[in-house]
């Protein structure tokens, strides 16, 4: 079935590609907020180059360990379809009191659905050419070329990076957390456990740029701790 | 399913909140009547239309006006477009990717859960038409608290929250910046400030066998001119009127063992006519400084004494042990007092002016202020993290004190003694070992040990660093102020005694220049080292006994 409907939607995304896309974004992203937000500090960062995109990662070995075994999970939820949302905590290390919170909704394009659809009543041999043709035509419609959607990864780092300037500064040690939603159904590795949502007290919310792959569409937005002084 | 695939075809591009485009993009120019017929004609239409995301769809009876609004407008605006951006209504419609959908359904399917619902969401819209109670955009409390109801209800929100259990790692380095980014010394005064401040020494005198050690006091100044410095087991008397060096006293057993007693501390009292003198084996003496004679000497303390302070007739001594005591020197028991508070040697020790309050610092890295009538510490601060051998009462606010900290501290910190609050911190960037305030500006001097060992002077209280001076090789000991407040003097482990004309005063300062010049100059070779000469076999350092340097760097 997949092989048939690659073959008719050349040129277009696959779901694994776009996974692996988002989770880039999320790795990137992750690093990039670490960084800049004085999680760890400046030494343990290195610059670098990704898709036209000078950005932060981290050099520290233990910090990368962490980081891999979240996104190798994130990608298996994605590549299931069972994640609908990645939130990254940033607490402070004595209350631990959530002191943001960055949100990456992700959502199911509502094309990639109906191509599925397609794909599975061709399987069934119900109308093939007419529902392949469908989705054919739909997917050459929809395509976005690689170079759009590198400019959108960089255009919302670039974002995350000027969010950063009206936030309030962290003057407590802080360290951060990832939080995942999923369907109900998943298979949950021992490594994660059931948590509450981890929601900022008081926040203020902003609404950043959306990355949108045909496949997977991933909105950011960032809940902070509102200044009390100037309410 | 055969008529399906075609008719994704046509409506691809819609999204599924927006079933009524059809009808417009067929007939784009639906007119009131026309509209009116078909909402009378055909009921099944009317029941189309009330399950659109539309004002008037909970009540048709009544919809004689709305239809006519609504269809006014969908004419001009988002008649027949076929993208996928969402429709253009005549109300705010909500981004839905940024919408809690999960919980919104909960809330609909539920509607007394809400606890105040949205004004417009409940009256027109009919619940299980719409998906989204259009007023929650980015309210992310209702949002947290509808999450929260949710659970608390038991009722499953089709999704799971999972936290990824490990603890990040934390990055247990310690942040060198501080240790090795300081800021550039700042060696010329900025053009803000116009005062001329000279950063070469006004004089230099040797200072053969001063006891490299930071927990002593050495040098004083008193209120009759007369500069006091412990070298060793001597105290020097050096008179900045003429000049004139002499040797107050000498510990006794000074010749040859090594075990003898060394002086700790130098003391004047207000009136400049009696020295204090701290000892290492514990003992404290008074000496007539004119008649060159000791008058008592008050012993009790346990270890040495490394610091001292006078108020009035009562001399403050503290202790290495940690105690500090007042001495009464007019009566025979001469232990007035015990304060017990510090656990480290006490190494910095001064009255306030008025003799109301005592500051201390220890090297348990406290500082206490005493009320003067107390036993216990009016309040402690553990600011610093370092031991506090640096205090200075601020001569023109009585309340205000400021203390330095040592090697690992490096700050200054300023406290309103009457509040307790800590006024002003400095990062001076090394070991503060002295403050001095200037009477005659809103300025002080804090003199420096590793990497510059250098004299700071800030301004108060805008904390505006004026200018560094390098002033010695090694770390700056101890410092001491004029009488008149112009001239700071300052030794070092270099055994240099230099003297900087920080606080010049431009109406005296010809006259007092010139008089304390010509004294100088006057005694020409009878200065501090001639005197200390013939005891000393460092007869290389002596030679040299006092120059007029007119640059060092």
């Amino acid at each position: 079935m997949s092989q048939k409907l690659h073959a008719k939607t050349k040129g277009s995304i696959t779901l694994k590609g776009s996974t692996s896309l988002v989770t880039e974004y999320f790795e990137y992203a992750i690093n990039q907020i670490l960084f800049l937000r004085g999680i760890y500090p400046e030494e343990d960062f290195k610059r670098t180059q990704v898709r036209g995109l000078n950005t932060q990662v981290t050099t520290d070995m233990q910090l990368i360990e962490y980081l891999k075994k979240i996104l190798d999970q994130v990608r298996m939820w994605l590549n299931q379809e069972k994640l609908s949302r990645l939130v990254l905590t940033i607490n402070s290390r004595e209350t631990r009191e959530t002191l943001e919170r960055w949100q990456f909704n992700i959502e199911l394009e509502e094309n990639y659905k109906e191509n599925k659809t397609a794909a599975a009543r061709n399987e069934n041999g119900e109308q093939e050419e007419e529902g392949a043709a469908a989705a054919a035509e739909i997917s050459v419609e929809k395509t976005k070329t690689e170079s759009e959607i590198n400019r959108e990864l960089r255009d919302i780092i670039k974002q995350i990076v000027s969010t950063v300037t009206f936030m309030p500064t962290l003057v407590e040690k802080c360290t951060f957390n990832v939080l995942v939603y999923t369907e109900n159904d998943v298979e949950v590795p021992t490594a994660w456990v059931d948590s509450d949502p981890h929601h900022v007290r008081n926040p203020e919310v902003v609404k950043l740029r959306t990355l949108n792959t045909d496949i997977h569409k991933v909105d950011t937005m960032v809940s902070y701790r509102r200044d009390e002084e100037l309410c | 399913m055969s008529d399906h695939p075609s008719a994704a075809k046509s409506q691809s591009s819609f999204a599924p909140l927006s079933p009524r485009q059809p009808d417009h993009g067929l007939k784009p120019m639906v007119t009131k009547s026309d509209r009116m017929r078909q909402l009378n004609q055909s009921p099944r239409s009317i029941s189309r239309k009330s399950s659109a995301y539309e004002v008037y769809s909970s009540g048709h009876a009544s919809a004689s006006t709305s239809p006519k609004k609504s269809s006014g407008h969908t004419n001009g605006g988002a008649g027949g477009r076929r993208t996928k951006a969402a429709p253009q209504y005549d109300r705010f419609i909500p981004n839905r990717n940024t919408m809690d959908m999960a919980s919104s359904q909960f809330n609909l399917a539920n509607p007394g859960s809400l606890p105040a619902h949205g004004n417009d969401g409940a009256g027109s819209v009919s619940g299980s038409d719409c998906e989204q109670p259009g007023n929650q955009t980015l309210d992310s409390t209702k949002l947290a608290y509808q999450e929260e109801v949710a659970k608390a209800c038991g009722v499953s929100l089709n999704k799971r929250i999972l936290a990824f259990n490990t603890e990040a790692p934390i990055s247990d380095k310690e942040d060198i910046r501080q240790l090795y980014s300081r800021p550039q010394l700042k060696t010329s005064t900025s053009t803000a400030n116009k005062r001329r401040i000279l950063t070469t020494p006004d004089r230099v005198l040797d200072a053969p066998g001063l006891i490299d050690d930071y927990y002593l006091n050495l040098l004083d100044w008193s209120s009759s001119n007369i500069l006091a410095i412990g070298l060793d087991h001597s105290v020097y008397l050096w008179n900045a009127d003429t000049g004139d060096v002499s040797s107050l006293c000498e510990l006794s057993g000074a010749e040859n063992d090594d075990n003898s007693p060394y002086v700790s501390s130098v003391n004047w009292s207000a009136d400049g006519s009696y020295l204090a003198i701290g000892t290492s084996d514990g003992d404290c003496q008074i000496w007539d400084a004119d008649a060159q004679s000791k008058i008592r000497s008050m012993t009790g303390h346990q270890a040495r004494v490394g610091s001292l302070s006078w108020s009035k007739h009562i001399l403050t001594s503290g202790c290495r042990d940690g105690s500090i005591w007042h001495h009464d020197v007019r009566v025979a028991s001469h232990k007035v007092g015990e304060l017990l508070a510090h656990s480290g040697e006490v190494c910095g020790l001064k009255w306030r002016s008025d003799g109301q309050l005592l500051a201390s610092g220890g090297n348990d890295n406290l500082v206490n202020i005493w009320d003067a009538r107390a036993s216990v510490p009016k309040f402690t601060k553990t600011n610093h993290t370092a031991a506090v051998k640096a205090l200075a009462w601020s001569p023109w606010q009585l309340n205000l004190l400021a203390t330095g900290g040592g090697s690992y501290d490096r700050h200054v910190h300023f406290w309103n003694t009457t509040t307790t609050a800590r006024l002003h911190s400095i990062d001076t960037g090394s070991q503060v070992t002295s403050i001095i305030w200037s009477n005659q500006y809103k300025e002080l001097v804090t003199s420096h040990g590793f990497p510059d060992n250098h004299l700071a002077i800030w301004s108060y209280p805008s904390l505006s660093k004026i200018v560094d001076i390098p002033a010695h090789d090694t770390r700056v000991l101890h410092s001491a102020i004029s009488p008149d407040g112009q001239t700071v003097a300052t030794v070092a482990s270099d055994e240099n005694l230099k003297f900087w004309k920080l606080f010049e005063t431009k109406a005296k300062s010809a006259k007092t220049a010139s008089a304390i010049g010509a004294a100088a100059m006057g005694s020409n070779n009878a200065s501090l080292s001639a005197a200390i000469g013939g005891k000393d076999s460092r007869s290389a350092a002596i030679t040299s006994s006092f120059e007029t340097r007119t640059s060092i760097r």
